[in-house]
C-alpha cells in the first residue's frame, strides 16, 4: 500500500537530508530504471502499488527504453515471460501519464527540448542525458533516480540541491586538451572515460574541443563522462552556454589528442586480425536523425551487409522525415534496427560470441548485464573491413 | 551506556540486533531480497541475514532501483528493522520512506566500531546501545557455513 502523499513526502525527505534548499518547479521530467531487466520484479511491484493510490505525472514526463521492441519482440528472442512483465510495466507508467518515448535521448533530442531555455530546471534520471542537458543546453538537473525522477514527475517538483544550485556549477577540474582535436564518438567516449576517472569531478572544464562538435561526438562524451565518474556537467568554450573563461585555481589535467587516436586506431587495427566478431551494434546512447542519416550515407546502397549490424534509434528518430528514409534504406542492406530498446538492458539479442561497438558506455555495462565485454570499434568501417568487405587501402 | 546522535530520516522506535557493515552496500545485486542475505562478495558482512537487524553503514551505493527492492524486502518481511548511515544517500533515502522504516544518518563514523551482534535502540534522532555483545553466530560456526553461502549464491 502506498499512501497518496508518499511521492511528496519522500521528495521533502530526501531534500532535507541531502541539504537543499527548497524546492524547486520543474519543467519536465524524464524516469528510468523502465526495462524489466532492470526494474525487476519489486520495481514493478512498487509501480503497481502507485499506480494504485492514483498517482499521476504533474509535468511532462518521458520514459527511459525498455526491454524489448515492442515491434519485433519475436525476432529479438525475448521470451513470453519477460515481455509479459515488459508490457505491464509500460502500461502502468502510460496509466500514470509518463508518455511512452521509451528513448535515452528524448530529453534532448525529442520535441520538448526546444521548449527548454538555459537555466530550466528538470528531473532527469537518465545519466548521459544528465551531463548533455547541464552542458550543452544549460538546464539544471541533478543525476536523479528512477523512482526520484518518477516521484518528481508526481509532484512536479524537485529538492534545490547539487547542479540546480549556481554555487554548484562551477568548474572543479580544468582540463587542457592538446591537439589534434578528437574526432568521432569513440575518441570523445575515450576522453569522457579519462576524465571522469581521474578527474572525479562534478563539474569540469574542457579546453581544446575546437569549435564546432557533432551530436554524435557530444553524446558519446556525455555518456562516457556519466558512466565513469561523478560528473555531472563539462564546461567547453563555443560548445556549452555556461562555459565562460577557464577557471584558475582548479586541479588541471593534461590530454593528449594523439593518445586517444592512438588508442583508437589501436582498437580498430585488430578489429581485422583474428577472431574479430561478427556483429557490431551502433546506438548507445540511441542514435539520432544525424547518425541515422550519416550511416545510411556512409554504406553502399547496393550491398547487403556482411555479419550483424544493430542499430538502436529513438522513436522519435525514426518517425522524423529523414530519420525514417535513412532507416529505410540502412534495412534494405540488411541493417536490423531496433527502436524503443537499448543494447545493454535487453535480455536480447545475448551478443553472446562477442560483439563490435563504438560505445564506450556500454563497454562498462555489457559485461554486468549480458557478461559479454564488447569490442571498441571507431567505426563502422572498421567492422565492415573485418568483415572482408571493404579492401584494406 | 553509549548513544550517537543522529538526524532522523524516517522517525521510528524500535530495538534490534545490530548488523555493522564498514563498506556501502547496494541493495540491488548486493542483497538477496527474498532472504535478506547479504551476497556482496567484497562485502565484509557477506553472508548475514539484514532481516530485523538495526542495520548501520557508511553510506548506499549503487543502482537506484535499490530504492525498490528495499520496498520489496519490506513486503515480503526481509527488511531491516532499521537503518543507520554515516552519510545518507538518496537511494537508501527514498527506500526507507516508501518502506517506513526507520532511518538515521549523519551518525558519527565511529558508530562503525560498534560490535556485532549488540543489542541496540533506534529512537528518534538517537542510536542507544542497551549491551555490548560478542556476534551471535561463532566465528567457527560462521567459517564452516560461509562456503556453503558462496554455493547457493
Amino acid at each position: 500500500m502506498i499512501d497518496p502523499g508518499t511521492p511528496e513526502k519522500a521528495l521533502s525527505v530526501l531534500g532535507k537530508t541531502m541539504g537543499a534548499e527548497g524546492m524547486v518547479q520543474v519543467k519536465n521530467a524524464h524516469v528510468s530504471g523502465v526495462s524489466y531487466m532492470n526494474l525487476g520484479k519489486h520495481g514493478l511491484e512498487f509501480l503497481r502499488d502507485l499506480a494504485k493510490s492514483g498517482a499521476r505525472v504533474s509535468v511532462p514526463t518521458s520514459s527511459n527504453p525498455c526491454g524489448v521492441d515492442v515491434k519485433s519482440w519475436k525476432e529479438q528472442g525475448i521470451t513470453q515471460e519477460f515481455l509479459e512483465h515488459q508490457l505491464e510495466v509500460n502500461k502502468l507508467l502510460e496509466s500514470m501519464g509518463v508518455f511512452p518515448s521509451y528513448s535515452c535521448t528524448f530529453p534532448y533530442e525529442g520535441p520538448w527540448a526546444s521548449g527548454l531555455s538555459v537555466g530550466d530546471h528538470v528531473a532527469w534520471a537518465e545519466s548521459s542525458a544528465v551531463v548533455y542537458g547541464n552542458s550543452v543546453m544549460g538546464i539544471r538537473t541533478n543525476r536523479e533516480g528512477g523512482p526520484s525522477a518518477l516521484f518528481a514527475a508526481i509532484a512536479g517538483k524537485t529538492p534545490a540541491y547539487g547542479m540546480h544550485l549556481d554555487r554548484n556549477r562551477r568548474p572543479a577540474l580544468y582540463v587542457k586538451i592538446e591537439e589534434p582535436v578528437p574526432r568521432g564518438p569513440l575518441e570523445w567516449g575515450l576522453l569522457g572515460k579519462f576524465v571522469a576517472e581521474r578527474g572525479q569531478a562534478r563539474v569540469v572544464y574542457l579546453d581544446g574541443l575546437g569549435r564546432v562538435a557533432t551530436i554524435g561526438e557530444l553524446k558519446a562524451l556525455s555518456a562516457s563522462l556519466a558512466t565513469y565518474g561523478p560528473t555531472d556537467m563539462f564546461l567547453a568554450p563555443h560548445l556549452t552556454p555556461e562555459a565562460g573563461t577557464p577557471p584558475t585555481g582548479v586541479e588541471e589535467l593534461t590530454v593528449y589528442g594523439e593518445e586517444l587516436e592512438g588508442q583508437a586506431r589501436q582498437a580498430g587495427d585488430d578489429a581485422g586480425t583474428g577472431n574479430a566478431p561478427k556483429a557490431m551494434f551502433l546506438g548507445c546512447p540511441q542514435y539520432g536523425v544525424e547518425e541515422l542519416v550519416y550511416l545510411a550515407r556512409l554504406l553502399s546502397p547496393t550491398k547487403h551487409v556482411k555479419g550483424r549490424l544493430y542499430v538502436y534509434a529513438s522513436a522519435h528518430a525514426l518517425s522524423s522525415p529523414d530519420g525514417s528514409e535513412a532507416a529505410h534504406r540502412l534495412r534494405q542492406i540488411g541493417v536490423k534496427i531496433f527502436q524503443g530498446t537499448c543494447p545493454v538492458f535487453s535480455p536480447a539479442p545475448t551478443f553472446s560470441d562477442g560483439v563490435m561497438t563504438d560505445s564506450v558506455k556500454s563497454w562498462f555495462y555489457l559485461p554486468g548485464s549480458k557478461g559479454v565485454k564488447p569490442k571498441l570499434e571507431p567505426t563502422v568501417v572498421a567492422f565492415m573491413l573485418s568483415m572482408g568487405e571493404l579492401d584494406r587501402s | 551506556m553509549k548513544a550517537f546522535r543522529g538526524k532522523v530520516a524516517v522517525e521510528g522506535m524500535v530495538d534490534g540486533t545490530a548488523l555493522v557493515s564498514r563498506f556501502p552496500l547496494s541493495f540491488l545485486g548486493g542483497v538477496n531480497p527474498a532472504t535478506g542475505q547479504i551476497i556482496d562478495h567484497e562485502s565484509d558482512v557477506f553472508g548475514e541475514f539484514v532481516t530485523g537487524k538495526i542495520l548501520i553503514y557508511p553510506t548506499g551505493k549503487g543502482s537506484t532501483v535499490g530504492s525498490y527492492v528495499i520496498y520489496g524486502m519490506k513486503k515480503v518481511g526481509t527488511a531491516p528493522a532499521a537503518m543507520v548511515l554515516v552519510k545518507p544517500d538518496p537511494v537508501t533515502t527514498i527506500g526507507c520512506v516508501i518502506s517506513a522504516i526507520p532511518m538515521l544518518h549523519s551518525v558519527d563514523a565511529a558508530v562503525l566500531s560498534i560490535k556485532q551482534g549488540s543489542r541496540v535502540r533506534v529512537s528518534k534522532d538517537v542510536l542507544e546501545i542497551l549491551s555490548n555483545e560478542a556476534r551471535s553466530l561463532p566465528p567457527g560456526l560462521f567459517a564452516l557455513l560461509a562456503p556453503l553461502c558462496l554455493c547457493c549464491s
